[in-house]
């Protein structure tokens, strides 16, 4: 038998390491910032680009799409070659690869701070931007069939399963979530409007989960817990049964982030049906690492990739434990909206998936670098400061929801306990402060590591490819399967396991989201409903822009105690015209979505202005810039013609129309102003904001006054 | 070491799956049967799930608690509603008033100065009523609000309680002047 020699791309692998911990780096500085902002407003000096809701987008996606997908990237680049015994199908490919999601990430860095957003959460860069995602992303995908196409390695190993269910899920739900119609080259409307938009979002949302934080990490696992303990996998039958049923049913389970919302709650059931299904398929995975760490636990305890692996996969079972319980109704009644959420994603994020990229690098750095790490003593010191600092972060955040999560429902004679939100806020403030520290101490040891990596390579110097030997394709010998057939049959072939991967995540999605796109019979029309005026428009704009979605949510849910603090709870059928959804996730400040008139135009100007004169203590930040930026009206009438598009009724004449009713709008409210003794210009952004959050809820609220009266009749 | 480990497996009587990747091997040890019970478990314990709250309790079950809830709040309300309060025999009532002060604190001094000096909305110190002068007038402005003018209502929020409490306080800080307050707007009239 002939072998042929040649080189695995380890230059490739190289450059996503380093893009992976400068990515790193730069993500979690800017969590902390927001951290500190969050009780201390100061920390935005006054800046718009520096506020929380522009910079908290930036924050997730850097650590999401710049650090852990780098990390994934340099993994499997480096173990598939090695799985496929081959090197990539194209170096060109993989470069373009490598500089293109690279420009993409910095083009992020630019336009969130900036306010460029689609404010649908881990989803925000404008359409350019994901246009370009989407690009890089066949251009990746191209690259990788083409190599499993020409490997050298019949059967295709577990690692090489979950990247390819990897590579075709996130091309999905990318492409489905970021369906839109462009206004200008910054500015487009998502497709879907409402309770659509929100399962759409969340089906993307929870699945970004699944396969940018799941699957890949899982491959990931599969090949470096074994390559660094030198001992097989426990059970390969597991791993069958763990990976398909993983991705068949994680993408039923997004519903479970809308629960006691208008979506139709069949939807929220089955969402809580299969997340409870998820504990299983997820804790599969788990028990294969475990296993296969601890029959190896003594030799290798003193290796930081270990400990690493271990603590990791400790996270993981954790996090895939909270998941499921989150989902309960009655448990996410008391979560949703609050610090526990961030608890439950920190577990995952810093703990399964920041130690993992760790216990990969410190085997693979020394590795392809052909050198020995520069000091274990280090890597101990990052592990355990980040430990503590994991711990620091999460507890605290743990007692805070829970915290706010009963006193918001909280009743005493019959009447909110604290009525006033602020309150509640201020007493879960010192967790706050703890987290903060948690936080930069994960960082701290991040940084640690980085430096300990970088001595690593440094004292390396340059390296070249690592050469091997191996049998062409054509001539591997195979002998017949040892497990069932057909999956065999499927792993043989690349395209075939990509093309079954891809109906098994798809079912969940079409069962649920089709129904709702098709149907409008779901929703309970709200006969006073009327399109936003150009005015509200744009301030619904300028509410995007300065990401207020990120603090405030504009859902109330189905329970009294919601219905008390805010006024009658949000009906599907209230947001048909919200091109795209702004629901949010999370509750930092009160829900706003029957803010409407509950306030005078002055108090909302001298609230945005500085919050603190109208909330004593509150940690919302100042907008003062609102009342000095004038508002851009040159997109109006072409805004309303997308949303006309979208199926939003605006007549020709209100299009054509659109400054002269905004003028006289905006000019209302400034004369209502200015007899208060407030002198602003009426084409200043601040009156936009104004009109949109006076107009909040309004329609659906006057339709339940109306069916009311009617009862009484 | 890996021989040692392979003799331990042999004894067991584990395969390993007759292929390598890249020097990683796999066992054929079957699936734990813990994993079984928790997959098959949590299965049956979904469709329990959606039977129960789909098909046994019928749908829809969200917005039958809460209208079921709202019910049981509504039959809780004391009957005679429409009886006044007696304000006369509590205006100087201590614990009243200083829970009226509290109230006040968190939830009006944003708006009307924190010592009802006025701010936003008019100042609460002096003799002008824009709603009227009587403590049945205040009561009423506090519960339901003039919303169009920014003054929100408070009936659901406060409960009853809450609100009388705080007229007790309004009537306790009449007359004391505060520093900056604001000019008068309304009716001229003494609150009584
Ligand atoms: C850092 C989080 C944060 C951001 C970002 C934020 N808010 Fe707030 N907001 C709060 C908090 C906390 C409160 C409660 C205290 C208060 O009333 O100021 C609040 C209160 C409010 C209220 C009063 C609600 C009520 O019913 O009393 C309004 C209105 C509001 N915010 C609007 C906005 C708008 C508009 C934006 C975006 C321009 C925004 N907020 C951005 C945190 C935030
Ligand atoms: C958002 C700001 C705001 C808050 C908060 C607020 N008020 Fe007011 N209030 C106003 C405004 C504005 C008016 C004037 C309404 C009008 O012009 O009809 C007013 C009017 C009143 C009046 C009638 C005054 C008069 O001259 O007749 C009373 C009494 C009053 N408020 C009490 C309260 C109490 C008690 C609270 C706390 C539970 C409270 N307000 C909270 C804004 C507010």
């Amino acid at each position: 038998m002939s072998l042929e020699r040649f080189r695995y791309d380890d230059d490739i692998v190289k450059k996503f390491i380093i893009a992976t911990i400068i990515w790193g780096i730069v993500g979690m500085f800017v969590g902390v910032i927001i951290a500190i902002q969050l009780f201390f407003r100061p920390f935005n000096f006054d800046t718009p680009w520096l506020t929380f809701g522009r910079l908290r987008p930036l924050h997730t996606s850097a650590v999401i799409f710049a650090f852990c997908l780098n990390g994934v990237f340099a993994g499997i680049y480096h173990s598939s070659q090695r799985l496929l015994k081959t090197r990539m199908y194209s170096d060109f490919l993989s470069k373009v690869h490598f500089w293109g999601w690279q420009f993409i990430i910095v083009l992020a860095a630019i336009t969130l701070p900036l306010g460029l957003s689609t404010s649908k959460e881990y989803a925000e860069l404008e359409w350019p931007i994901a246009l370009l995602i989407a690009l890089v992303w066949v251009i990746f995908a191209f690259n990788y069939f083409m190599t499993i196409a020409v490997r050298r390695e019949k059967v295709l190993y577990v690692s090489i399963w979950f990247y390819i269910a990897t590579i075709i899920s996130i091309a999905l739900l990318h492409i489905v979530n970021h369906i839109s119609l462009p206004v200008s080259l910054f500015k487009s409307y998502s497709a879907y409007s409402g309770v659509r938009d929100a399962l759409v979002q969340w089906w993307y949302g929870h699945n970004a989960v699944a396969f940018v934080l799941t699957t890949p990490f899982l491959g990931l696992g599969y090949y470096y817990i074994p390559k660094l303990v030198n001992r097989p996998i426990y059970s390969y039958r597991l791993s069958i049964v763990h990976f398909w049923s993983l991705i068949f049913i994680y993408m039923w389970a997004g519903p479970h982030h809308l629960q006691y919302t208008a979506l139709p709650e069949w939807l929220q059931t089955v969402g809580v049906v299969f997340s409870v299904m998820l504990l299983a398929p997820s804790w599969g995975g788990a028990i294969n690492f475990i296993l296969t760490i601890k029959s190896a636990w003594k030799e290798m305890k003193d290796h930081p990739s270990t400990k690493f692996f271990f603590a990791s996969t400790i996270f993981y079972l954790i996090a895939t434990f909270e998941g499921p319980l989150l989902s309960f109704k009655d448990v996410n009644r008391v979560a949703h909206y609050t610090d526990w959420i961030i608890a439950h994603v920190h577990g995952g994020a810093l703990g399964w998936n920041g130690y993992l990229i760790f216990a990969m690098f410190y085997w693979l750095v020394p590795k392809i670098y052909k050198t020995d790490l520069y000091s274990n003593k280090l890597a101990n010191i990052h592990f355990w400061i980040s430990l503590v600092g994991i711990l620091v972060y999460i507890i605290p955040m743990w007692i805070a929801g829970i915290y706010l999560g009963i006193v918001r429902e909280s009743i005493t004679d019959g009447v909110l306990t604290y009525p006033n939100y602020m309150e509640m806020v201020k007493s879960i403030l010192p967790y706050h402060y703890l987290r903060a520290i948690g936080g930069s101490l994960y960082l701290v040891g991040f940084i640690i590591g980085s430096y300990m990596l970088y001595k690593t390579i440094k004292k390396a110097g340059k390296v070249p490819d690592t050469e091997v030997e191996a049998v062409p394709f054509s001539n591997i010998e195979h002998n017949k399967n040892a497990f069932g057939s057909l999956q065999k049959a499927a792993e043989n072939l690349g395209l075939v396991m990509g093309m079954l991967s891809l109906v098994a995540v798809s079912i969940g999605g079409i069962i649920q989201i089709l129904p709702l796109l098709i149907t409008h019979s779901t929703e309970e029309r709200i006969p006073t409903l009327k399109p936003y005026s150009p005015l509200e428009l744009e301030g619904r704009d300028i509410y995007i822009r300065e990401g207020c979605n990120n603090c405030h949510t504009q859902m109330v849910r189905t329970f009294k105690e919601e219905v008390m603090r805010y006024g009658p709870y949000s009906k599907a059928g209230e947001f048909e015209y919200d091109f795209p959804h702004l629901w949010g996730s999370k509750q930092t400040g009160p829900d706003l979505h029957r803010l409407g008139k509950k306030y005078g135009d002055l108090w909302h100007y001298n609230h945005m202005m500085d919050p603190t004169t109208m909330t004593p203590n509150s940690t919302m930040p100042k907008y003062d810039w609102l009342a000095k930026d004038l508002l851009d009206t040159s997109y109006t009438s072409d805004k309303m013609k997308v949303m006309a598009k979208l199926g939003v009724p605006y007549s020709m004449e209100e299009i054509e129309n659109a400054l002269e009713s905004l003028n006289k709008q905006a000019s209302k409210i400034k004369n209502g102003l200015s007899t208060q003794g407030v002198n602003i210009s009426s084409h200043s952004e601040i009156i936009a904001l104004i009109a949109y959050l006076q107009r909040l809820g309004i329609d659906g609220k006057e339709a339940e006054e109306a069916h009311k009266e009617g009862n009484k009749k | 070491m890996t021989t040692e480990n392979e003799d331990k497996n042999k004894k067991k009587e584990v395969k390993f799956i007759d292929h390598d990747f890249d020097g990683i091997k796999e066992l054929d040890n079957p699936i734990p049967l813990w994993f079984h019970c928790l997959f098959y478990g949590t299965i049956i314990l979904g469709a329990a799930y959606l039977l129960y709250y789909q098909i046994y309790k019928g749908g829809n079950t969200l917005k039958k608690d809460y209208l079921a809830s709202m019910e049981q709040n509504s039959g809780e309300s004391p009957k005679g509603e429409n009886v006044p309060f007696d304000y006369k025999n509590f205006l100087q009532d201590k614990d009243k008033i200083k829970s009226g002060k509290q109230i006040y604190a968190s939830n009006c001094g944003s708006c009307h100065g924190m010592s009802g000096q006025g701010g936003v909305g008019p100042n609460l110190t002096d003799d002008f009523w824009i709603a009227g002068d009587t403590y049945a007038d205040v009561q009423k402005i506090i519960e339901e609000g003039e919303p169009a003018k920014g003054m929100p209502g408070w009936k659901s929020i406060l409960g009853d309680k809450k609100i009388q409490d705080l007229v007790i306080y309004i009537a306790s800080i009449q007359g004391t002047n505060p520093p900056g307050a604001k000019k008068a707007e309304g009716k001229a009239g003494k609150l009584h």
